[in-house]
This record gives structure tokens, sequence and C-alpha cells, in this order.
């Protein structure tokens, strides 16, 4: 045991007499080797800028400079009545004649794609401030009747921002609306034991412009708020190419 | 069950969901520490040796007690366990920028050096040997290479362009932990590595070190917190935690995490270096002093 101990420390006293002694790196390589490390932070720190961000969902060759689809021929809006969120009746299409205007379906009790596209288009709208783009009259059409109050509608959308418009009704008109945006059909799912159940809605905004006709749909949870803020201004004067 | 965290656009939920990667992970390292309480440290010279060489590389004596060594890898394993387990780890992968933050701050600052001050000599000595594995951790141990290196790493790991795309998949959620992992180690090998055999940083070499490595966490935090748009998609377009909690208050505070956490843990161990070394060189002038030479004046 004391012959080990003492054949280590002789080891570790060899090891420290010649510091070059176990050293197979050239001063060439270790510099090649710090030199490539440093590029690589280069060109990583490069990369932090928001504008290089990553966004695996979309397909990158499909990227023409909007986030959102095109599709010809634009759509028009639904022609139909429902309710404001202050209890009045409100036509989407006579009501956001002319104006550029958002129309989404979905929920207030929704824990994703709801709350996602809200939120970032409302921020997306704070960040632009004044111009074009900045006075957009968003409508969210609530789809589970049951609990999408007119009351419930208020309180939702007013922690969001206080501009956005909330619309009930029954459940065929809303129905109707959603078919006629050609959106899949609005499924209410079986209450569980706690009596929460998940509702099934399309994820798309569709953006109307002066033309009253949407020429681009947007997947409304896979926008960043970078984006809104390079579309909106340009949809809001009638571009869509 | 998944094997590890990665990001994932279902609504965030409090049921606990652990991650066998993690576990497997833990285990291995308590069973390391068990086999070497138990088997390996008796089948090793008691390595008296280590004080010599300590002071023959003239990094001084190491101050770790074997008790102090058990708090320090308690508490190295609680702060693993807390990084790479639900509900942190799930948090961080795919909800929230700030619980990354902290994952990366507990993993780089507090998990590595807490793992390095634990780990006794021999059993490093065990590990790495006296050849190719002791010339491994003598490069890693060179400031010159562990200043470009962590820094690399850092600035690598806070990338939108490679956070991304790594926390969508458990492999690359797994990557991007490994290298949290190397950083914090190669971040504190200078000053901390348990080799007996690798010079270590001492006094105030050992001080501008760590401060020269501060600097690096500023470069990230500065974009974080003067981005105008949330850098990171993922916990952009993920579902929100905490209502109100935004993508932006979020990317906020994970940079004041990086910046304010990060270095105070830091700084706390620069200053803590600074005043030993201070005490330490008082220590040495207020020695026996030599009489005065020359003849002795004044007195009748």
């Amino acid at each position: 045991m004391g012959q080990r101990a003492a054949d280590v420390n002789l080891q570790v006293i060899m090891s420290t007499n010649d510091p070059r002694s176990d050293q197979p790196l050239s001063r060439r390589r270790f510099l090649a080797m710090t030199g490539s490390g440093l590029a690589l932070v280069t060109a990583a720190g490069c990369s932090l800028g928001p504008a290089s961000s990553s966004d695996s969902s979309r397909d990158p060759g499909a990227d023409d400079g909007w986030a959102g689809e095109l599709v010809e021929p634009g759509l028009e809006k639904p022609d139909v009545t429902l309710t404001d969120m202050f209890g009045k009746p409100f036509s989407i299409r006579d009501q956001s004649d002319g104006k550029f205007a958002f129309l989404f379906f979905g929920y207030t009790f929704c824990p994703d794609v709801c709350p996602i596209y809200l939120n970032t288009l409302a921020r997306a709208v704070e960040t632009i401030g004044t111009g074009p783009g900045s006075n957009v009259m968003v409508m969210f059409v609530g789809v589970d009747v049951a609990r999408d109050t007119p009351e419930q509608l208020q309180r939702y959308l007013g922690r969001i921002s206080s501009s956005f418009i909330g619309l009930t009704g029954p459940e065929a008109d809303i129905a109707e609306a959603n078919r006629q945006m050609f959106q899949p059909p609005i499924v209410i799912g079986e209450p569980d034991a706690n009596g929460e159940y998940e509702v099934g809605h399309g994820k798309k905004a569709f953006p109307f412009g002066p033309d009253n006709l949407a020429h681009r749909i947007y997947p409304a949870d896979d926008v960043r708020q970078q984006e809104w803020v390079r579309d909106l201004p340009k949809l809001a004067k009638g571009e869509y190419r | 069950m998944n094997w590890w965290c990665s990001s994932s656009l279902r609504p965030w939920t409090w049921e606990p969901s652990p991650y066998i990667g993690a576990w497997v992970i833990l285990f291995a390292v308590a069973g390391l520490a068990m086999w070497w309480n138990r088997l390996g440290r008796t089948q090793e010279p008691t390595l008296d040796a280590r004080e010599a060489a300590a002071l023959q590389f003239g990094s001084g004596a190491y101050p770790s007690s074997p008790r102090s060594r058990t708090i320090a890898f308690g508490f190295a394993m609680i702060g693993l366990w807390a990084c790479l387990d639900w509900p942190l780890a799930s948090l961080g992968a795919g909800y929230l920028a700030t619980a990354q933050m902290i994952r990366q701050i507990l993993m780089v600052m507090v998990v590595a050096p807490l793992m390095l001050f634990a780990c006794p000599a021999p059993l490093a000595v065990r590990l790495f040997g006296w050849g190719r594995g002791l010339w491994l951790i003598r490069w890693m141990a060179r400031p010159m290479l562990a200043i470009p290196v962590a820094a690399l790493t850092l600035v690598a790991v806070n990338a939108p362009a490679i956070v991304d795309p790594l926390v969508a998949t458990p492999y690359g959620a797994f990557a991007l932990d490994f290298a949290w992992v190397l950083a914090g180690f190669v971040l504190w090998m200078p000053v901390q590595c348990p080799h007996p055999g690798v010079p270590r940083l001492i006094g105030g070499t050992a001080v501008t070190y760590l401060v020269v490595q501060s600097i690096v966490p500023l470069f990230p935090g500065f974009f974080m917190t003067w981005a105008e748009f949330p850098i990171y998609s993922t916990y952009e377009l993920a579902p929100r935690v905490f209502e109100g909690f935004d993508a932006v208050i979020d990317q906020q505070t994970a940079a004041a995490v990086l910046q304010v956490g990060g270095m105070f843990l830091l700084w706390v161990q620069i200053a803590s270096r600074f005043l030993r070394w201070g005490y330490q060189q008082i220590e040495e002038g207020s020695g026996p002093r030599k009489p005065i030479a020359g003849p002795a004046t004044g007195a009748p």
C-alpha cells in the first residue's frame, strides 16, 4: 500500500517536472482549434438576431415574404348576422364593409391555438402603433355557445385587447359562417368527470382587405409576431402579392 | 413516458411526467458515488500525494473535506435532478424560456462546479488515470482553451437558430443539455479540476479567469433583453403556462435570470476566492519579522 502511494506520488512529481512531456498537440494545431472555435462563436453570434430565427413548422421553400397562404380567387366574408359581446346584432359582412378586418373561429376556454393567435396578433398591432395595419378590426367568433356568452367574451378579450370584437350566436348561424369559410365542422366534445370538454375548430385566420376579400389565409397558431408586423401593413393597404 | 424532454404543442399540465433518461443519468451518477464509497476507494491507495502535487504545481491546498464534498454532492444531485426532470425540463424544453435559462444556470453555474468540488482526487485519478485521459483534462483545464470553448458553447446554446430546432425532438434537447454539461465542466475545470495531476488556477489568476468568463453570458442576455420581438419561435408559439406571462415578458425574465442569476452565482465564487486570496496574502505578510540590521539609534 505504502509502496503504491509512493509510486503515485512519484508519477505526480514526474509529470510536473517537464510540463511539455505529454502534450502531443503542437502550438499550430492548438491555434487552429482555437481559431475554428472562435469562428463558430462568431457564426453562432450572428444567428442570434430575431430575423434568423427558424420556424420549423412551415416549408422554408414556400417563403414568399408572407406568412399566410395565397388563395385565388379571394374568399368572401360570411353573410351571417351574429351577436356581439355587448348583446347587439352584428352583421359580419355589413359592419366590416371596406375595413381591414380579421375573422377567426375559436373558443374562450381554448388552451392553445386561440390564446396564441390572439395574443401574438394583439402584440403585433401594439408594435405597429400607428399607420397602416394598426387599425384592424379583429372579429373572434366563440364557437362554444354554451360557454362563450357575451359576458365571457368581454372578460376574455378584455384581457387581450380592448379593440377586439367577440361574437356569438345560435349554433346553426355559427356553423353556417364556418362553412362559408370552408373550415372543417365544429366538434363539441363529451364532458369529462369535471364537466370540462374540448372543442374542435378550424385554425385559420382570415384577413379581409378593403376589397372585402381574403386573399391570404394564415395558420393562426403558427405566425410569429414579427411576421404579423411585416404582413399587416401590406394587407391593410390591399396588397397580397 | 418519454425518455427525454422536448417541445410539445400540447397545453401545459401540472400532471407529473418523469423522464426515463434523466433517471438513468441520476442513478448512474449516484451508483458511481456509491460504488466509490463502498468498494472503489478501498481498492485505491489513499492519495496523500494530492497535497504534495498541489503544492508542486503551485495550485495551493485543496480545502475540501470529505464532509463538505458529501454536502456538495448532495446539492449537485438535487440540482441535476431539477435540471433534467419534470417540471423544469418540460417547461424549459417547450413552454418557457425562463425555465430553460434556470436549467442552464443550474447546470453550468451550480451542478458542474459542485460535481467537480465533490469529486475525490483518487476517483478523478481512477477515472482519468495518468495517460491520455490526463492529457485530455489538462487541455480542458487550460484557460486559453476553456475560455473560447465555454464561450462558443454558451453562445451557441442560446442562439435561436440552434435552440428552436433542437428542442423540437428528444435527441436534439438531449444534445442541448449535453452541451450545457460540457460548457459547465469546461468553464470550471481551470479553477476546480479534482485531478491532482492538473495544475489549477489560484488566487488572483483564478479571479481574473472567472471575471473573463463572466463576460460571455452578457451577449445572449443583451439580445434577449433588447430584441424587439420574441427571438425563440418555440416559446413564442407555445401554449401559455401562466396567463399574462407572454413571450416577450418570458424572454426578458430569461435574460434577467441569465444576467442577474448567473452573474450572482459566478460573482459569489469570484468574491469568495478573492477574499480567501486576500486573507492568505495578509497572513503571509504578518509572519515573523526579520530583525532589523544596522546600528540602533535614539535610545540612550
